[in-house]
């Protein structure tokens, strides 16, 4: 570790993949680097550090996690000035994680590939639906004239409708057949139309037999380990370009319902972020090691 | 993991949800049904600030050494989640547990800064704790407060059932022992308790005296109701600080707290006698730890952290007999473990310039002089014993080294300031820029230099020699400061020098804190129920929410400010002990009317009573 210039040492690169959950959903990003970095000091790995005055590790996350929402597939490449043998490392960092991050795997990259953060295209989730205590009534939805539920915008009466039906019949009408899905993306600086569609790869309610497929691996848990009532699974465009959140994408599935936004109380919990293969194929990020 | 106090709803609402969840690296984790006393220990401010308290981190690590006690620790929520928690009825709770402080046997509240005092009423309040001592139950915790603000805790005596004076070190196992045996034998209630605990050394319950005043409005008397309640409460003091239990695996919060670094404490004390300084006063006797603790320490603490830096902390580090053996072993250690060095607190000279280029990248730091007062006369009236010699010779040997940076720290309204010790201010920075023009060739220099002078408003603080100075109005401190502003205006280098001072009216409502009695009370309750809190932020600051509060209340503001105190009267924190005798403090006082400075304690004694504690640099 003394070294007097590391900038100077032949490095090796790690990626290590991290699950966040439990109260540490509420720990934000930059919160989260500053206790990585803390973290990698007290294990004693032997990190890079980069040149200048103010010497900094060298670290980076593949992509920021919203406030609120758990994950297991959360991802950081760091540099290491010598090789540890990676059963080694994961347990020396875990040995030093707050409970509700847990290091889950570490490989070595080859030297050309890319940065976890420039790789990844996509992300997945599982968000789960529930429906608030004492509010058993189901939302209205609208029915048409001719007495099939649906979405009509005119003539249309109220009628109510049970949870999944409801949500399964409107996952149609606003992401199956939709040929597109426009919204008003407003940043600080301005607005624009964009249109979703393409950039929702997968978008799925469960089937009760799928439903515990879905759910994520055991000391991982949804947010607050709730049981919930519907589960949704999405894949979404990420990275640098076109980063669409899951809470984005249901604000306006929840406005096509003609739900209020905070109607229902969501987990929202990430699975793995993805980058495409030669054969443009989506894979883990963590798999993807040898590929690039 | 704990299911957390708060519903996802208000933490996704509230900002910085992270210091309400608990769960930080180092935090202590016990089964509450497994002990004996649960403590909530409070800092009344916001997490951030709080977490970065050497004092509690202290307290948490002793508190929970016993296996009977578990210490968990409370901020004051921020004010977004304060109104949530009002509205929606929710009960302040603990970090560890998250459960209800209001279910703890006890509450301690730190006292660092008299304008946290509407935050104490707000922990006590989103707490469901009645606010007045007199009106808990045997249900409510007991509310004990420690810290500088108890060396006059008269204003806020109301809301406390007890006080500890003094060094929390040592009393606390005595506190809760006898806790633990009358509630073990059946003899505890809150009254029989606090009884027996007044006659803890140290341990100050204010509802066993009596006060009552004289027409004019000063103290006529000030006495313990019984027989076996002392009539004076003796601070408590270490002696030996390597035998201390020092935290080495603190609290590492995941918001990043203002002080986001190792803390090492190297001493306690000062041995300057500055003589507005309480600190200086009633940390007395000046007790340095070892080199071999410190060292022991800082090796630990680097493991058992992970921070990037570490800091010194004393009130003097330049004072610290072995500091140039303990900065090379951090340099040593710390260029090895990438850790960076923070040195607070120097005397600025040939060492302390020639570490600082080792440590710090001097284009981007400034140079920090502190010499109080712009004249040598008043200089000397303070007992600053930094001469002119001093600041011009470690700027010149520090414009030499590269810097370009200087700040200057000064009072204004210190007794006996005249106009003319206030334009010494600007003048002396005018020379101070001068001297980097005559020193840095012009084909050396980058830009000009940057000399800022920042003022407070000099605060009359109990048991210090100004402790029986007046203060002044609000627009007379604005005037001083505008005179100086003025001054600076008219130097030459008036293009190099830059000048920051303070509110005014914050000074004078510190100032009635700081040498208040019980009557002042009565307003803090009241600009609390208007709503006035987080005094000590300057956006949340409202003046005239205590104004309603003083003039609804009767209290006269200039009482408490305006006046010079008599050598006779009878103050609201003589009751306490301290080990500074008051003849002392008058000597003080007299010397500095005459501009007499006072030697430091190595050099020698001066008498000040606090040789009896019988440790430090007395017996150096």
């Amino acid at each position: 570790m003394a070294n007097a210039n590391p900038n100077k040492q032949p490095t090796v690169r790690a990626r290590i993949r991290f699950a966040k959950y439990g109260v540490m959903r509420f720990v934000g990003h930059l919160d989260m680097m500053r206790f990585f970095q803390k973290a990698i000091r007290r294990a004693g790995l032997p990190i890079a550090y980069s040149g200048g005055f103010h010497p900094h590790q060298i670290m980076s996350f593949a992509l920021p996690l919203g406030i609120g929402v758990t994950s297991e597939g959360e991802y950081m490449d760091i540099e290491l000035t010598e090789k540890v043998v990676p059963e080694n490392a994961i347990q020396r960092l875990n040995d030093q994680m707050a409970d509700g991050v847990k290091v889950l795997s570490f490989v070595y990259l080859p030297d050309k590939s890319q940065k976890a953060m420039a790789a990844v295209e996509a992300a997945s989730y599982v968000v789960g639906l529930k429906e608030p205590e004492g509010k058993a009534v189901h939302v209205l939805a609208r029915q048409g004239a001719d007495g099939s539920a649906g979405m009509g915008n005119d003539g249309s009466i109220f009628a109510e409708m049970p949870l999944e039906p409801l949500f399964r019949e409107g996952l149609r009408l606003f992401y199956e057949e939709a040929d597109d899905i426009i919204i008003i993306k407003k940043t600080k600086k301005s607005e624009r139309q964009l249109d979703l569609k393409p950039l929702i790869y997968e978008f799925k309610l469960s089937d009760n037999a799928e439903k515990t497929a879905f759910l994520p691996s055991k000391d991982v848990g949804v947010s607050n380990g709730d049981q919930h009532d519907l589960y949704f699974y999405l894949t979404l465009s990420a990275g640098s370009t076109d980063n669409i959140k899951p809470e984005l994408v249901f604000s306006h599935f929840m406005k096509s319902l003609g739900i209020e936004e905070d109607a229902y109380r969501l987990a929202i919990h990430r699975l793995d972020l993805l980058t495409r293969n030669p054969e443009g194929q989506f894979v883990s990020l963590g798999d993807a090691v040898g590929l690039l | 993991m704990e299911a957390l106090a708060l519903s996802d709803d208000i933490l996704l609402s509230v900002d910085k949800a992270a210091r309400y969840i608990g769960n930080e690296i180092n935090h202590i984790k016990k089964n509450p049904s497994d002990v004996d006393i649960r403590f909530a220990l409070c800092f009344p401010d916001v997490y951030e600030i709080g977490m970065s308290h050497l004092g509690i981190q202290i307290l948490y690590e002793m508190f929970n050494r016993r296996s009977d006690v578990y210490c968990e620790r409370v901020y004051s929520p921020w004010a977004d989640l304060h109104t949530i928690l009002k509205e929606r009825d929710i009960p302040l709770f603990a970090l560890e547990s998250q459960q209800p402080v209001r279910d703890f046997d006890f509450l301690g509240i730190t006292l660092q800064y008299e304008m946290c005092y509407t935050n104490i009423l707000q922990i006590l309040d989103l707490s469901k704790l009645p606010l007045l001592a007199a009106e808990r139950t045997e249900a409510d915790p007991l509310v004990i407060g420690g810290g500088p603000c108890t060396y006059n805790p008269e204003p806020i005596a109301d809301f406390f059932d007890l006080f500890y004076i003094g060094e929390g070190e040592l009393q606390y196992d005595a506190l809760f022992d006898l806790y633990l045996s009358m509630k073990k034998d059946d003899a505890y209630t809150r009254e029989a308790f606090l009884r027996r605990a007044a006659q803890i050394p140290g341990i100050y319950v204010p509802s066993l005296y009596d006060v009552t005043y004289a027409d004019d409005g000063t103290l006529a008397s000030f006495a313990p109701m019984y027989d076996d309640v002392p009539a004076k409460v003796h601070r408590q003091v270490v002696t030996d600080l390597d035998a201390a239990p020092y935290p080495t695996k603190p609290v590492i919060p995941f918001v990043q707290a203002t002080q986001d670094r190792i803390v090492l404490e190297i001493m306690r004390g000062c041995i300057r006698g500055c003589r507005f300084c309480q600190a200086g006063m009633v940390y007395r006797p000046n007790r340095e730890k070892s080199l071999d603790t410190l060292k022991r320490y800082a090796r630990e603490m680097i493991e058992t952290t992970g921070y990037e830096e570490i800091s010194l902390s004393s009130l003097s580090s330049s004072d610290y007999s072995a500091l140039p053996e303990l900065v090379n072993f951090l340099i040593d250690e710390c260029a090895a473990k990438r850790v960076n060095i923070s040195l607070p607190s120097l005397r600025i000279d040939a060492f302390s310039l020639d570490v600082m280029k080792k440590v710090q990248d001097i284009k981007k730091t400034s140079l920090t002089f502190a010499p109080e007062a712009g004249s040598q006369r008043m200089r000397d009236v303070i007992n600053k014993g930094l001469t002119i010699e001093d600041i011009l010779g470690g700027s010149e040997l520090a414009f030499k080294g590269g810097w370009n940076k200087v700040k200057l720290y000064f009072m204004l309204g210190l007794p006996g300031e005249t106009d003319e010790d206030i334009q010494a201010i600007p003048e002396l920075g005018n020379e101070i820029a001068s001297l980097y023009y005559d020193t840095v060739p012009k084909e050396e220099r980058t830009g000009r230099c940057q000399i800022t002078m920042s003022t407070s408003f000099f605060v009359p603080k109990p048991f210090t020699p100004f402790q029986w100075a007046r203060m002044y109005p609000p627009g007379e401190y604005l005037r001083r400061a505008k005179l100086l502003n003025d001054t600076m205006k008219e130097q030459l280098n008036r293009k190099s020098l830059r000048y920051q001072w303070h509110q005014a009216d914050v000074t004078v409502l510190e100032g009635i804190f700081a040498r208040g009695d019980r009557r002042v009370g009565a307003v803090i309750r009241k600009a609390y129920e208007y709503g006035a809190l987080f005094d000590a932020w300057s956006e949340y600051f409202d003046m005239e929410k205590w104004e309603r509060a003083f003039a609804d209340c009767g209290v006269d503001p200039d009482f408490y400010i305006m006046r010079e105190r008599p050598a006779d009267e009878l103050l609201p924190w003589d009751f306490i002990d301290t080990g500074i005798s008051k003849d002392f403090l008058r000597r003080e006082w007299e010397r500095a009317k005459r501009g007499e400075v006072t030697a430091n304690c190595r050099k020698q004694c001066s008498g000040c009573g606090c040789r009896a504690y019988g440790g430090g640099v007395c017996f150096g």
